[in-house]
C-alpha cells in the first residue's frame, strides 16, 4: 500500500512528516543541500518549520537536529500533499484523538520496519518514529523525533520546479537525439528502451537520403568519414536499406571512373580483383603510377595477404570471411621487367 | 643457385635447434618470402619466419649508426668529409673530401638515400675512426640485448662478423624511432643536403612505402649482393602500429604491403578486448 493511508491523509502535517521520514529513510538528510521549491512569505500556502533530530545507540555524541522549511499547499488535497517515497508503504495506522500510530515497510537498498506515532494541531505536530533494519546482523534501532510548527504564508512552487527540471531533461534529450541523428546512431533510436524512439521516423529518413549518397564514391566516402563504416552500415540495416547493394553501385561507378583511391578503401574487393591483374601485378611497385597505388596496396593484400578480408568486403561477397585465401600470384616477369630487375640488382639500395 | 635460393639455405641452417617446424608453420604465412621475415603489431610478433637467424643486415645497420649520431651530435653540428668517406662505395651522395654539413643533413642523407659516404661521415666525426665507432655499436648492440648482432663496419657493407637478426633488428628500430629526430627523417619522402658552401644535393627515400602506403612512417632500406633486398618498414593507423623486418626478400615491396596490409586487417577485425591466454612467451 502507498503512503495514502486515509488515517495520514486527515493530518495536516502529514506532508512535512512524510518528507521528513522519506529523508530519513533515503539516508541523504543530513548531507544534502535542500532543495527549495516555495516562495516564503507571499501565501498563499502554509510554512512549516520542521525539525528533526536523529538518535542512534552507541553514537559517541548525540547528533545535530536538522530544522528545514517545507510550504504545504493551503487548499491541498491529503493525496496532492503527500510525497511519494517510492520504497515505503504504509501497512498498518489508526487515529486515536490527534494523534496517529502508524506502521511502515521500507524495502530498497536499506530495508527495514518503521513504527511511528504523531499529535497534532492546525498550527504544530510532534511525533516519534523508530526504524528497524531488516538484514540479519543489522540490529541496530534508528530513533527519530520531530516536531512542526506553522510560522507562515509560503507560494509553493514545486510545479514549476518539477516543470524546469522537466524541460531542462527534454531539451538534453533533443539535443542528444540531434546528436544522433547527425551521426547515424541507430542504438539511440531503435531497441528497447531506446532514447529517441519517438524519432525514428526522421532517423530512417536521414538514412534513405544516406541510402542513396552512397551510391556515388565521393558522398559515400564522406558518409563513412564521418560515422565510421560500421556504425553506416548498422544504420541502414536498421532502416531496411541495403549497405552492400548501395556500396556495389558506388564501386562500380569508382571502377568506371578510375577512382583508384576508393577501390583501395576496401569496399570494392570485388573490382579490385577485376583490376589488380591488369594494373598492379607483375609490377615494380615503385614503378606504379601513385594514383593506382591504394588500389594496387589493396590488391597486394588481397592476392599475397595473410588474413581474409572482412567487413564491407564480406559483406559484399567477395573473396572475403570464411572463404580461402587466393594463392599467391606467381611472379610473372615480363621482358621489360627482367630488365628493369637488372637494373635493380646494380642498385646498392 | 639464385640468390634468394642462397640466403634461403643459408637462414635454414641457422634455424635456432629449439625451433619446431610446427611452430614455424603456425606463423609463416608466407613461406619462402624472404630468409627472414618478422611482423610485429604494437609489439607482439604476429608473423615470422627464422627471426633469430644471423643474417646480413645490410643498410639497416645504418640505424645504428643513427643512433649513436643523434645521441653525439647536434643537428648544427659542423662535419668536415674525410678522404675514406667520400670514397666510401655503393650507394653514396657524391661527397668530396672537405666538404662540410649539418650533422642533420648527413643524417637524412644516410637514411634516406643511405649513402654510404654520408654514413661514414657521421661515423668518422663521432668517433675518430670507424674502427672506434663500431666498437660504440656493439657495445650499444649489446646494451639493447641484441643477442644476434654483431657489426663489423658502420654503414653495413657485407663482411665477416657482421651480421644481426629479423628479431633483433625489430628492437633496433624501435630505438631508432624512439628518437624524434630520426623518427622526423625516416618519415619524410625526400630531403636535401647542404655543404656549408652552398652545394645542395637532393635525394628521395629509398623507402617507397612512405607516401603510398596509409599510415607509413619510414624506416629504413638495405640491399647487398649477400644480405638481398632487405627492409624495416613502420606504419601506424588508428594508434596501432605495425612494423615489418624483411631480409633476403625476394619481393620487397610487394610483400611488406601485403604484410602490413593483412596486420592491420587482422587487428581490424579482432574482437576489441582479447586477452591472450597464459602460456609460454610467442618465439
Amino acid at each position: 500500500m502507498p503512503l495514502r493511508s486515509p488515517a495520514l491523509r486527515r493530518a495536516p502535517f502529514v506532508s512535512a512528516l512524510a518528507a521528513a521520514l522519506a529523508l530519513a529513510v533515503a539516508g541523504i538528510a543530513y548531507a544534502q543541500p535542500q532543495l527549495r521549491t516555495f516562495k516564503a512569505g507571499a501565501g498563499p500556502d502554509e510554512l512549516w518549520d520542521v525539525t528533526m533530530k536523529m538518535e542512534m545507540p552507541g553514537m559517541p555524541m548525540a547528533m545535530p537536529a536538522q530544522v528545514h522549511q517545507v510550504c504545504l499547499k493551503k487548499n491541498r488535497k491529503a493525496d496532492d500533499t503527500i510525497p511519494r517515497q517510492e520504497n515505503c508503504t504504509v501497512t498498518d495506522s489508526k487515529t486515536v484523538g490527534n494523534k496517529v500510530i502508524f506502521t511502515m515497510d521500507c524495502a530498497g537498498r536499506e530495508p527495514m520496519t518503521v513504527n511511528g506515532e504523531v499529535s497534532s494541531t492546525p498550527t504544530s505536530y510532534e511525533g516519534k518514529m523508530r526504524m528497524k533494519p531488516k538484514r540479519k546482523g543489522e540490529d541496530m534501532e534508528v530513533t527519530q523525533t520531530f516536531s512542526g510548527r506553522k510560522v507562515g504564508a509560503c507560494t509553493d512552487q514545486t510545479e514549476q520546479v518539477i516543470a524546469g527540471a522537466r524541460a531542462q531533461g527534454d531539451a538534453a534529450i533533443a539535443r542528444t537525439c540531434a546528436e544522433g541523428l547527425d551521426r547515424l546512431n541507430a542504438p539511440m533510436f531503435f531497441g528497447q528502451g531506446a532514447m529517441c524512439a519517438s524519432q525514428q521516423k526522421q532517423f530512417c529518413d536521414k538514412v534513405g537520403g544516406v541510402a542513396r549518397d552512397l551510391r556515388e564514391p565521393a558522398a559515400h566516402r564522406a558518409a563513412v568519414a564521418r560515422s565510421n563504416v560500421e556504425t553506416v552500415k548498422q544504420a541502414l540495416q536498421s532502416c531496411r536499406h541495403d549497405y552492400a547493394a548501395a556500396t556495389a553501385v558506388a564501386c562500380g561507378k569508382a571502377a568506371q571512373t578510375k577512382d583508384w583511391a576508393f577501390l583501395g578503401t576496401g569496399w570494392c574487393d570485388p573490382e579490385v580483383r577485376t583490376a589488380g591483374p591488369t594494373h598492379c601485378r607483375g609490377r615494380d611497385y615503385y614503378l606504379v603510377d601513385r594514383s593506382l597505388i591504394p588500389m594496387c596496396n589493396r590488391y597486394a593484400f588481397l592476392t599475397k595477404g595473410s588474413v581474409p578480408a572482412g567487413g564491407v568486403a564480406a559483406a559484399r561477397g567477395s573473396a572475403g570471411s570464411g572463404q580461402p585465401r587466393a594463392a599467391p600470384e606467381p611472379s610473372t616477369p615480363d621482358p621489360m621487367k627482367q630488365g628493369v630487375d637488372a637494373v635493380r640488382r646494380l642498385l646498392p639500395f | 643457385m639464385n640468390r634468394g635460393a642462397l640466403a634461403i639455405a643459408a637462414a635454414l641452417a641457422l634455424v635456432p635447434a629449439d625451433a619446431s617446424s610446427a611452430a614455424v608453420a603456425a606463423t609463416d604465412p608466407w613461406p619462402g618470402a624472404a630468409a627472414a621475415y618478422l611482423v610485429r603489431v604494437d609489439g607482439e610478433v604476429r608473423w615470422s619466419s627464422n627471426d633469430a637467424a644471423r643474417l646480413k643486415p645490410a643498410s639497416l645497420t645504418k640505424l645504428m649508426t643513427a643512433i649513436l649520431a643523434v645521441e653525439t651530435l647536434a643537428p648544427g653540428d659542423e662535419v668536415k668529409v674525410g678522404k675514406r668517406a667520400a670514397a666510401a662505395d655503393g650507394a653514396r651522395l657524391g661527397l668530396r673530401a672537405g666538404m662540410r654539413l649539418p650533422a642533420e643533413h648527413l643524417l637524412a642523407a644516410a637514411l634516406l638515400r643511405s649513402a654510404n659516404d654520408a654514413c661514414l661521415a657521421l661515423a668518422e666525426r663521432v668517433s675518430g675512426s670507424e674502427a672506434r665507432f663500431v666498437a660504440t655499436m656493439n657495445a650499444r648492440a649489446a646494451a639493447l640485448g641484441l643477442a644476434d648482432t654483431h657489426f663489423a663496419n658502420a654503414c653495413g657493407f657485407d663482411g665477416p662478423g657482421h651480421y644481426a637478426s629479423a628479431r633483433d633488428l625489430a628492437k633496433l628500430a624501435d630505438a631508432a624511432v624512439a628518437h624524434p629526430r630520426i623518427a622526423a627523417i625516416v618519415a619524410r619522402e625526400s630531403s636535401v643536403a647542404k655543404t656549408l658552401d652552398g652545394r645542395t644535393f637532393r635525394f628521395d627515400n629509398t623507402n617507397v612505402l612512405v607516401g603510398r602506403v596509409d599510415g607509413a612512417l619510414g624506416i629504413k632500406t638495405g640491399w647487398t649482393r649477400m644480405a638481398g633486398r632487405c627492409l624495416v618498414a613502420l606504419a601506424e593507423r588508428g594508434g596501432t602500429r605495425v612494423l615489418v623486418v624483411l631480409l633476403g626478400a625476394q619481393d620487397r615491396w610487394w610483400d611488406a604491403v601485403a604484410m602490413i596490409e593483412s596486420a592491420f586487417e587482422e587487428t581490424r577485425a579482432r574482437p576489441a578486448t582479447v586477452t591472450p591466454p597464459p602460456g609460454p612467451a610467442r618465439r
